[in-house]
């Protein structure tokens, strides 16, 4: 296996997913003890792992979700508060 | 030598051979100096492998750092212990640094070649001495790839880089969160998971593949390294 090949098989997401079959999977050991590119994006893509697993365990990512925002003046209009007064208003023009 | 240089990985001395002795070597960088000269590429070129020969301590540092950790993502796949795996990371040390000095090795670019010839062999000697019928580099993994050790980045590195991934993952659609969460921390049958989701079985491989090059601007840009 040469790096070419490697980046087109994808062969590190592969491999740290241990979805290579194990003929490729010595294969790719092999060369990515030789080859410093394939080593570093196994290292990265390992590091990368392992921190998103504990960030999923701490389970707080619901509080870093980007969240729809209203416009405020929006958000002010359909408070019981406004709206209340405003349907007993129309009520009263209407009747 | 060989204590200073298993100390280089992860400041612990991990090393108990009776064999090897010499004095220690401390590293005289910051830790953030040594992260950057463990991640950075040295051509293993015959200045390398004649430093290697005669104990030049920041040499065997790279060398134990650099090698030290493609051994261990070989083996988190193959052997459970910790212990484990430390044995064989040591002894592979031990048997190529011993080859090293002994002049046998050559040609200083098959240096990577021979680590994983030689890790090869310990694996198989440690799968022989534990009983093991049948055992081979083919057998089925024990445990999930994930470790439960720390990342390989520096301490330093670790509460930047979480933060840089909570981002990420944050950003993702609920459906990919919750197919890593499946995959990486239920360890869920892959297969099952992307059926239920409703998605290609290529998909999981494309979610970290993009989900890594997000992550891996900020690496680089951390390690001031360039392509």
């Amino acid at each position: 296996m040469d790096h070419q090949e490697a980046l087109r098989l994808a062969v590190v997401e592969r491999y740290l997913l241990d979805e290579l079959p194990p003929p490729q999977r010595d294969e790719f050991e092999a060369h990515f003890f030789e080859c410093p590119l394939c080593a570093k994006d196994l290292r990265l893509t390992a590091d990368f792992l392992d921190l998103a697993r504990k960030e999923l365990k701490r389970g707080t990512l619901e509080g870093f979700a980007p969240r729809t925002v209203k416009p405020p003046w929006l958000e002010l209009f359909w408070r019981p508060a406004v709206v209340a007064p405003a349907f007993a208003l129309l009520l009263a023009v209407i009747a | 030598m060989l204590e200073t240089a298993a100390d280089a990985l992860d400041g612990r001395l991990l090393l108990k051979r009776q064999t090897v002795r010499s004095s220690p070597v401390q590293w005289r960088g910051s830790t953030v100096a040594r992260e950057r000269a463990r991640l950075q590429f040295t051509a293993f070129d015959a200045i390398y492998l004649e430093r290697l020969q005669r104990g030049d301590a920041d040499t065997e540092q790279h060398f134990a750092a650099y090698f030290g950790e493609l051994i261990k993502l070989k083996l988190r796949s193959r052997l459970s212990p910790r212990e484990a795996v430390e044995d064989v990371r040591q002894e592979t040390f031990v048997r190529v640094l011993a080859l090293v000095r002994a002049n046998e090795v050559r040609d200083p670019g098959r240096l990577g070649a021979l680590v994983n010839s030689v890790c090869n062999n310990v694996l198989l000697e440690y799968y022989r001495a534990r009983g093991k019928t049948g055992s081979s580099l083919e057998e089925a993994p024990e445990h999930s790839f994930i470790s439960e050790e720390a990342s390989s980045l520096g301490q330093l590195e670790v509460r930047e880089a979480q933060r840089v991934v909570r981002k990420i993952l944050s950003d993702l659609p609920e459906r990919d969160r919750q197919l890593l969460r499946a995959v990486l921390l239920e360890e869920r049958d892959k297969d099952e998971v992307c059926t239920e989701l409703g998605l290609s079985r290529e998909y999981l491989r494309v979610l970290v593949h993009r989900a890594k090059r997000s992550f891996k601007s900020f690496y680089l840009k951390r390690f001031g390294e360039t392509e």
